[in-house]
């Protein structure tokens, strides 16, 4: 059949042909998971000792690639559904990647749970021995709520497209069009078949946005109904899950970005959506960071013996660089990274002497950024003999980085996407790590203090097991995405051709669909 | 720009030059003490993973000699280790007094009370001497004799027995000597690890108070942990974790009302879920009426 080459020629690309490259990818992955999968059968054979973790630390880095990805499986779900519910129009191109880091974040982190079990078999004890008093059966029913409600969320708006596929791909494998036409379930567009659609999509746009909602508070309660220093704390609940859409956010802004490049959409994915995404990024991180400020500062004027010892061991103890790296490259560089931008529109004064200086200055504030941020910690850590070398050094730290900043402004200007970008990465790293020091510190400090065990049995440092483990669950994460992106189109068809339609005639309106 | 840049930079280092001179007004031993003693002792001595020793608890026990000698040679278990640079560690001798001046300053009498008040009738000095043995049940048995210094045995005298505890003090017992002077108690307990047991006798208005200190050996088996002899320990917890007993989520007794709605909550979600499936169905139901008409463009009419 000729037809004319329309837009969606370019997101059926993908779907025909893998190249050499595609193999290469899936087979480094491939490797990364199969070592992991060896690390975990010696985890299994020799248990839990081949780990970081002991008595007092008892949950350590798979703790935190759980919460990781079950905060940003919000990409999908409380991005895609809320602009749903408000009828932005521009959402249109992303929802579909949103929505699939949800249903591949949950697979990836729910099984998290059950690699840091010694005994994995004991999940089935949930059931046996479940109590609906506890925060942990609370957690497996969410999540499993969750995780139905985010496939079918995900599967129902592609059904049309499905279709298409079925209809377009004639040459594909026997095996593909098989799945094509059984998951397109008879499709034809017919009136009654979209009403059908209709009505089960717009009511779990509403609905999953409450049980996303309820997944990461749940997760927080697990920390937060526990009576332990740092983590007993009524904001926890709505803390995770501005922190989890946070890092949804930034996850998604990332799988747009590489998708943009490497599938050539740059005529779906336009600057304005990097913008929009951008600027809700920037909402959530203030809001974040001032949870965080909220959250910190409750515990120092709580002055409670347990929680000091938390916050020594954050602010100046065992965790005080990952601790400011996190609040300073993770939250506050990119809150101006993504904020400065949009805020100074001065045009740039045209700097030639600049320009060829830039590069010394901007070594000037690194190195100031280096000897600041690495020199040995102060001769007195004590909070009771006054110093000011903490003060002095954090805020040399901060204007090192400002004035690197204030260089690198003219070039985030001109690319903003890159820098929305970094800014992305820099905040999942960063959340990534902040799970980690909910985790592992509040564990260094139990009410009853530890005493007269081995040094080994109250501090954690994870091993080569759980390295490897971790990085063999974030590259089954990008394995099952990728596969999902050679397989269904990765924006939705009916839903954008829509969007060109209404461009055509000039008007703006909803879909035809 | 260019000039903000360098005003800035030199203000950076300007606060570099500024730390450097604030961190040297410290007194030495407190650097010392913060460098090498505070990660397990606490910042100011408060204790922490290891005892206080920042308090008259433990100040008031030992003289400059007893601490110097803990410093220099470590206490015999791995997480106090030798820190003489003769011995292996990383502080000279005089950086070890200086440490030891340091804790001295902290303690708010900052004197060794060894000595009851002397009273002038026939009051005479105590020793008190602590050793360890096993009883026939193989417990371990920490036995101190409390003599005078002529050598003659107090009898009848109260000695309490204590550990130093993160927690504090705590009084493990107290036992009565004999005629032959000797107070006994038994350790119920074999913990993994070498553990001091101090004993205290308070002195009276004829005898001088006295302390002493014993490290309990354990068998060399049960002291490493690689080489942990299972059958030489017992511990106090049954080898296998104890399970509940199995009540099929509804064990032991939840709240009524709030579990109602929570799994009205829940069954509400799944009936929705159950509504949306249906919808699902009806359009496989529509498809399969005329599935081999296809309509390319979907949406266009």
């Amino acid at each position: 059949m000729f037809r004319q080459p329309t837009r969606e020629d370019i997101l059926f690309e993908p779907l025909k042909s893998n190249s050499l490259k595609f193999y290469g990818f899936v087979a480094l992955l491939l490797a990364v998971i199969g070592w992991a999968a060896y690390a975990y059968y010696v985890q299994l054979r020799d248990g839990l000792g081949v780990t970081g973790l002991r008595d007092y630390v008892f949950w350590g880095i798979y703790m935190t690639n759980f919460v990781f990805f079950i905060g940003i499986s919000h990409a999908g779900t409380l991005i895609s559904a809320i602009l749903r519910v408000t009828g932005a129009e521009w959402r249109r191109p992303i929802t579909r990647m949103a929505e699939a880091i949800t249903v591949f974040a949950l697979l990836i982190g729910g099984p998290m749970i059950i690699i840091d079990m010694g005994h994995p078999e004991r999940l089935l004890n949930l059931l046996r021995y479940g109590r609906f008093q506890s925060p942990i059966l609370w957690d497996l029913i969410s999540i499993a709520t969750y995780i139905t409600g985010s496939l079918m969320y995900l599967y129902l708006p592609m059904i049309p497209d499905l279709a298409q596929c079925r209809d377009r791909l004639t040459d594909a494998p026997a095996w593909k069009r098989f799945i094509y036409r059984t998951l397109a379930l008879g499709w034809r567009g017919g009136e009654e078949q979209k009403h059908k659609l209709e009505r089960g999509v717009a009511i779990m746009a509403v609905l999953i946005i409450p049980v996303a909602v309820s997944v990461h508070t749940v997760v927080s309660w697990i920390f937060g109904m526990t009576l332990r220093p740092g983590w007993h704390s009524t904001i926890f609940g709505p803390y995770f899950v501005v922190g989890a859409i946070f890092s949804g956010i930034a996850a998604l802004l990332l799988a747009m970005a590489i998708f943009r490049k490497v599938y050539h959409l740059e005529a779906y994915l336009e600057d304005k959506h990097f913008r929009n995404l951008g600027l809700l990024l920037l909402v959530m991180d203030i809001v974040y960071i001032y949870f965080t400020l909220s959250e910190y500062l409750t515990m120092i004027y709580g002055n409670d013996v347990a929680d000091q010892r938390v916050l020594q061991l954050l602010f100046t103890g065992d965790f005080a660089m990952a601790f400011w790296a996190m609040i300073l490259v993770g939250f506050l560089l990119p809150a101006f990274m993504l904020g400065l931008p949009n805020l100074i529109t001065v045009a740039p004064r045209p700097t030639a002497r600049l320009t060829v200086l830039r590069p010394f200055v901007a070594m000037g504030a690194l190195a100031v950024f280096a000897v600041m941020a690495f020199s040995p910690a102060s001769a007195s850590a004590s909070f009771q003999l006054v110093s000011l070398w903490p003060v002095v050094r954090m805020l040399s730290i901060v204007v090192a980085l400002g004035g690197l900043l204030w260089l690198a402004l003219p070039w985030m200007r001109a690319h903003s996407i890159a820098t929305i970008v970094i800014a992305s990465i820099l905040i999942n790293l960063a959340m990534w790590l902040k799970r980690y020091i909910i985790i592992v510190p509040t564990l260094y400090s139990p009410r009853t203090p530890i005493q007269d065990v081995p040094w080994e049995w109250a501090h954690y440092a994870p091993t080569w097991v759980e390295w490897s483990i971790t990085a063999g669950a974030f590259a089954m994460f990008i394995l099952l995405y990728t596969l999902f992106s050679k397989m269904f189109p990765i924006v939705s068809i009916w839903e954008t051709s829509g969007e060109e339609h209404a461009a055509a005639h000039g008007a703006k309106g909803e879909a035809n669909v | 720009m260019f000039n903000r840049s360098i005003v800035l930079i030199g203000f950076a280092l300007l606060f570099v030059f500024a730390a450097q001179t604030i961190g040297a007004e410290d007194p030495p031993g407190a650097k010392l003490f913060g460098t090498y003693c505070a990660d397990c002792h606490g910042a100011a001595g408060q204790g922490g993973f290891a005892i206080s020793v920042g308090g008259e608890s433990y100040l008031n026990t030992r003289d400059d000699a007893a601490i110097t000698h803990a410093i220099i040679n470590g206490t015999g278990n791995k997480d106090m280790p030798a820190w003489s640079k003769s011995n292996g560690g990383k502080l000279t001798d005089d950086q070890i007094a200086d440490i030891v001046a340091y804790l001295r300053g902290l303690s708010p009498s900052g004197v060794l009370v060894t000595k009851a008040p002397v009273s002038p009738v026939v009051y005479s000095q105590t020793n008190l001497a602590l050793t360890q043995a096993q009883n026939k049940l193989g417990k371990m048995v920490v036995t101190a004799t409390l003599k005078k210094t002529d050598g003659a045995p107090v009898n009848g005298a109260t000695v309490v027995f204590t550990r130093q505890t993160t927690f504090g003090v705590i009084e493990m017992g107290k036992a009565r000597t004999d005629s032959a002077g000797v107070a006994s108690l038994i350790v119920d307990e074999q913990p993994e690890r070498a553990r001091h047991i101090s004993a205290t006798f308070k002195g009276d208005p004829a005898l001088g108070l006295s302390a002493g200190m014993i490290e309990l050996g354990y068998p060399v088996t049960a002291l490493s942990h690689d080489n942990l002899n299972l059958s030489s320990v017992h511990l106090a917890i049954t080898d296998e974790p104890l399970v509940p007993p199995e009540g099929n989520l509804f064990s032991p007794n939840p709240p009524i009302v709030p579990t109602a709605i929570f799994l009205l909550v829940v069954g509400c979600i799944w009936t929705i879920y159950g509504y949306v499936v249906s919808q699902v169905v009806g359009i496989w139901k529509i498809g399969q009426i005329n599935p081999r008409q296809n309509v390319f463009r979907i949406g266009k009419r």
